[in-house]
C-alpha cells in the first residue's frame, strides 16, 4: 500500500482536515484524520495536471476535493494505477528541455520573421489597391523634397524619356516618372511604390544613350510591379506587430505604425533577392522589346566606373577597400558616385548611411548574370 | 529580488475590537522554475498555431495561483483550457469581422465598432464570472454576481462622463469601475466591499499626472538646450533655403542638418514615451496599495504595507529588462512582482474556518462535466 499525505475539503465550509490517500492495485481510499474511510471509484476520479511547483487536486465526482504539494507520490500513484499523463511537467521539469525550446523557440519566431514573414508581405502586397502606392509614392517623395530638389532637365527631354519608356513596353499601366537634380545621391534611380520611380539627372546624364536608361527604367519597373517597397514596408510592420507581442508591450508599436518610422524600410534598401528579382524582369522586358540586355551591362559598369573614381578621390576609407563590406559595388539604383567629400563631415556621415543602405550584389555577379542571358 | 520576510501585525493602525489575527500570504515561486513552464508554453504555443496557449494560461495561472499560500493552503486555478479556447476564438471570431467590415466600408467599421463597445460590458461580466468561479482556496470557490445594467453604468457611461469633462470626471469614473468590481465579488456566500472613496483616486489622479507634466517639463527643458547647443541658430539659417520670390515653395534644409536633427527628434519621442510609461506605472502602484487596503470579505480586511515607490521601481525596472531582452526577462519579472507583492499582503480575521459555498456554486460543480461545454473563459 502506498500513501499520500495531503488535505480533505469537503467543498461545503473553509475547514482544512488533514487526510491521506491510500493506493493499491485499481484500488483507490482517502483516510481523513478523524472521521471514516471515504472509498473511491478510480473511473470517476478526476486530477489535474502536474505542474512544478504547484499543488495537484484530485476530485472523484462529489463535492470534496483532496489537495497534495506530494509530487512524487502522485508520480508513483500515476505510474502505480497506470493513469498517464504528468509527462508535460516532466518537460517543465528539466532545465535542458527548456532550453532546448528557448532555442526552437528562437530558431521558429526567426525562420518566421525572416522567412515567412516576408513570403506573406510579397503575396500581400500584390492584393493592396493602387491607392495604397499613389499615396506611399507621394508621401516619400514628400520626404525626400530635399534630397531630391526639382530638375533640371529640359521639360522636352523629360517628356520624351517618358515617351520613349512607355512606347518599349506595351505590358499595362506605367507607372509616374519623376526626374531630380540630386548632387547628394548623384547618378541613380529610386523605385518610391508600385506607381513611382524617380530618375536623377545625373543619371540622365551618365547614360550615353536612351538605350540604357531604359534598361535602368525596366530594372526599377521591376521593383514596382513586384510591389518590393510594399512588401518592405508590410514586413517592417509585422516585424513591429512580433516584437510588441514578444515584449507585450502593443502601446509603443501603435505609436511606432502611426508614425513615420516605417519610412525607414521604405526607403531602406531592397535585398538581394530583390534586386536579382528586378534584374530578372529587366532583361526580360529587354527581350521583349527587341533590345539587347548589353545596355544593362553598359550603364552598370559606368555606374561601377565612376564609383571607383571616387574611392580613389576619397582615399582608402571606402566599401571597395573595406573587407567587412560585402556589396563593393554601388549599382543603378543606389550609388554614391556623387561622395565627393570628406568622410569626417555631417555630408559624409550623410553618404555613408546612404550607403550602407545601398545592398546590391557585387556589379561583377550582376554582369555575369546579364551575359549569361545573352548567351540563352 | 527576495522580498519575503513576514511583518509583525502590529504595524497597521487599526485594530478591529475582537482578537484578531494577521494572517500573511506568502509566495514560494520562482524565475528559474517558471521560465521552465513559460518556455514550454511558449514552444507548444508556436508549435500548434496558437491553440495550445488556452492551456498555457491555465498553467500560467495554475502556477501563480498554486504557489499562493494563506493560511497553510494554496491558491487553486481551476478553469478548463477548453473553455479558454473556446473565449479566445470567439475573441478572434469577433476580431476577424471588426477588421474585415473596415476594408469594405468606414460607416460599416464604425458600426461594428459600436457594437462591439457596446458588447464590451457583458464581456467584461462574463470574464469576471469565468475567473472568480474558477479561482479556489480551500475547495471554496469565488464568485461575481455583477448585474448587466450597473456594468454599463460602469463601463460606458462613467468613462463618458469623464470624456466630456475632459478628464476631470476621469478618476471618478475609475473609482465606480473599482467599486463594481470588487462590490460583486464574493468568496463562497461571503461577499467582498471596497472602502475605496472617489477622493482617493482623486489623489492618485493628481500625483499622477504630477509626475507626468513635471517630466514632460524637464524633456521640453532638455530638448530645448541641447537643440540649441547642437544647432546655432546661425548653422540653422544657413541650412535652410527659403526662395524668397516664391514664399509658397517648400522650405529646403540642408539633408548634412537634418539627419542629426532627427535623431534628436527620435530620443525626445522615447523621451515622452517613457514619461507616459512613468506616470502609468506611478498610477498603478498607488491604485493597487490604495484598492488592496480598502477590500473587506465578510468580517475579515485585506490590509498590505506595501511601498509605492518600491512597487512602482519593480513595474519600471521590469519593463525596461524585457524590453532589452526582447521578452526573456517575463518569467523573472512576473514571479518578482508577485514575489513583492504577496508577502507585503496579509487578511485581518478571527476565523478562516467557517466560511460556506455558495448554493449555487455547490450545484454547478457537480455538473462539472456538462457546465464545461458551455463555459466560455474570456481572460481580460
Amino acid at each position: 500500500m502506498n500513501e499520500i499525505e495531503g488535505s480533505w475539503y469537503d467543498g461545503g465550509s473553509s475547514r482544512r482536515r488533514g487526510a491521506r490517500l491510500r493506493w493499491g492495485s485499481g484500488a483507490l481510499a482517502l483516510l481523513p484524520e478523524e472521521g471514516d474511510r471515504i472509498s473511491i471509484d478510480p473511473q470517476r476520479l478526476r486530477m489535474s495536471s502536474s505542474l512544478p511547483g504547484a499543488p495537484t487536486r484530485l476530485s472523484w465526482g462529489g463535492e470534496d476535493s483532496f489537495v497534495t504539494m506530494d509530487d512524487a507520490g502522485i508520480a508513483a500513484m500515476r505510474r502505480g494505477l497506470a493513469l498517464g499523463g504528468g509527462w508535460l511537467s516532466r518537460l517543465e521539469n528539466r532545465m535542458s528541455i527548456a532550453l532546448g525550446a528557448g532555442v526552437l523557440c528562437v530558431s521558429l519566431l526567426a525562420a518566421f520573421a525572416f522567412r515567412g514573414v516576408p513570403a506573406i508581405a510579397a503575396r500581400a502586397a500584390l492584393l493592396l489597391p493602387v491607392e495604397v502606392s499613389d499615396d506611399l509614392g507621394d508621401l516619400l517623395l514628400g520626404e525626400l523634397e530635399s534630397w531630391l530638389p526639382p530638375s533640371e532637365l529640359p521639360a522636352a527631354r523629360q517628356a520624351e524619356l517618358i515617351r520613349y519608356f512607355t512606347s518599349r513596353d506595351e505590358s499595362g499601366a506605367p507607372p509616374r516618372v519623376e526626374f531630380r537634380a540630386s548632387e547628394i545621391i548623384g547618378a541613380n534611380a529610386l523605385t518610391l511604390s508600385a506607381t513611382t520611380v524617380a530618375f536623377t539627372d545625373e543619371l540622365v546624364l551618365l547614360a550615353d544613350n536612351d538605350r540604357e536608361l531604359l534598361a535602368v527604367y525596366f530594372h526599377e519597373l521591376g521593383h514596382a510591379e513586384l510591389r518590393h517597397v510594399e512588401q518592405k514596408v508590410l514586413t517592417a510592420s509585422a516585424w513591429l506587430v512580433m516584437f510588441a507581442l514578444l515584449t507585450g508591450d502593443i502601446g509603443v508599436v501603435g505609436d511606432l505604425l502611426l508614425s513615420s518610422v516605417l519610412l525607414g524600410p521604405a526607403l531602406g534598401p531592397f535585398s538581394r533577392a530583390l534586386e536579382r528579382e528586378a534584374d530578372a524582369f529587366a532583361v526580360e522586358r529587354l527581350l521583349a522589346a527587341g533590345e539587347s540586355p548589353e545596355a544593362m551591362i553598359g550603364i552598370l559598369e559606368k555606374l561601377e566606373a565612376q564609383s571607383r573614381l571616387v574611392v580613389s578621390v576619397n582615399g582608402a576609407d571606402s566599401g571597395e577597400n573595406d573587407p567587412d563590406r560585402d556589396d563593393p559595388a554601388p549599382d543603378a539604383a543606389i550609388s554614391e558616385a556623387g561622395a565627393t567629400v570628406p568622410e569626417d563631415t555631417d555630408e559624409g556621415f550623410l553618404l555613408r548611411l546612404l550607403d550602407i543602405i545601398a545592398s546590391h550584389p557585387p556589379t561583377e555577379e550582376r554582369i555575369e548574370y546579364i551575359e549569361s542571358r545573352i548567351a540563352d | 529580488m527576495n522580498e519575503t520576510g513576514s511583518t509583525p501585525a502590529g504595524e497597521n493602525e487599526s485594530h478591529p475590537a475582537e482578537a484578531s489575527a494577521a494572517e500573511h500570504f506568502s509566495f514560494h515561486g520562482n524565475g528559474a522554475e517558471y521560465f521552465r513552464i513559460w518556455i514550454v508554453n511558449l514552444f507548444l504555443s508556436i508549435l500548434t498555431l496558437g491553440i495550445y496557449s488556452a492551456w498555457a494560461k491555465v498553467r500560467t495561472k495554475r502556477y501563480f495561483y498554486g504557489n499562493t499560500e494563506l493560511a497553510g493552503d494554496r491558491f487553486e486555478y481551476l478553469a478548463s483550457p477548453i473553455a479558454i479556447l473556446k473565449g479566445r476564438l470567439i475573441g478572434v471570431a469577433l476580431l476577424v469581422i471588426y477588421t474585415v467590415a473596415g476594408t469594405f466600408s468606414t460607416l460599416l467599421s464604425a458600426v461594428a465598432g459600436g457594437v462591439l463597445a457596446l458588447l464590451l460590458p457583458l464581456i467584461f461580466i462574463q470574464a469576471f464570472r469565468f475567473n472568480a468561479r474558477n479561482s479556489a482556496w480551500r475547495g471554496i470557490r469565488f464568485g461575481f454576481d455583477g448585474g448587466v445594467w450597473p456594468a454599463y453604468q460602469a463601463y460606458l457611461l462613467w468613462p463618458l462622463f469623464g470624456v466630456l469633462t475632459l478628464g476631470v470626471g476621469l478618476p471618478y469614473a475609475l473609482y465606480r469601475i473599482n467599486q463594481y468590481q470588487i462590490d460583486n465579488h464574493r468568496f463562497g456566500e461571503s461577499l467582498a466591499s471596497s472602502s475605496a472613496t472617489g477622493g482617493g483616486f482623486y489623489r492618485i489622479a493628481l500625483i499622477s499626472v504630477g509626475i507626468f507634466i513635471l517630466m514632460f517639463v524637464m524633456v521640453a527643458v532638455t530638448a530645448a538646450v541641447s537643440f540649441d547647443a547642437w544647432f546655432p541658430a546661425e548653422i540653422l539659417a544657413e541650412s535652410v533655403t527659403i526662395d524668397p520670390e516664391n514664399p509658397d515653395a517648400p522650405v529646403e534644409v540642408d539633408p548634412a542638418v537634418m539627419a542629426p536633427f532627427l535623431l534628436l527628434g527620435l530620443l525626445g519621442y522615447f523621451a515622452i514615451l517613457l514619461t507616459v510609461f512613468i506616470s502609468g506605472f506611478a498610477w498603478e502602484a498607488m491604485r493597487f496599495k490604495m484598492v488592496f487596503n480598502r477590500i473587506a470579505l465578510a468580517e475579515n480586511r485585506v490590509r498590505n504595507r506595501i511601498s509605492a515607490p518600491r512597487y512602482f521601481w519593480i513595474l519600471i525596472s521590469n519593463m525596461l529588462l524585457i524590453t532589452v531582452t526582447l521578452g526573456m526577462f517575463t518569467p523573472w519579472a512576473r514571479v518578482r512582482r508577485s514575489r513583492y507583492l504577496l508577502p507585503a499582503m496579509w487578511l485581518e480575521t478571527s476565523d478562516l474556518d467557517h466560511f460556506v459555498a455558495a448554493e449555487a456554486d455547490r450545484t454547478s460543480a457537480q455538473g462539472d462535466e456538462i457546465g464545461e461545454a458551455f463555459d466560455l473563459g474570456i481572460g481580460i
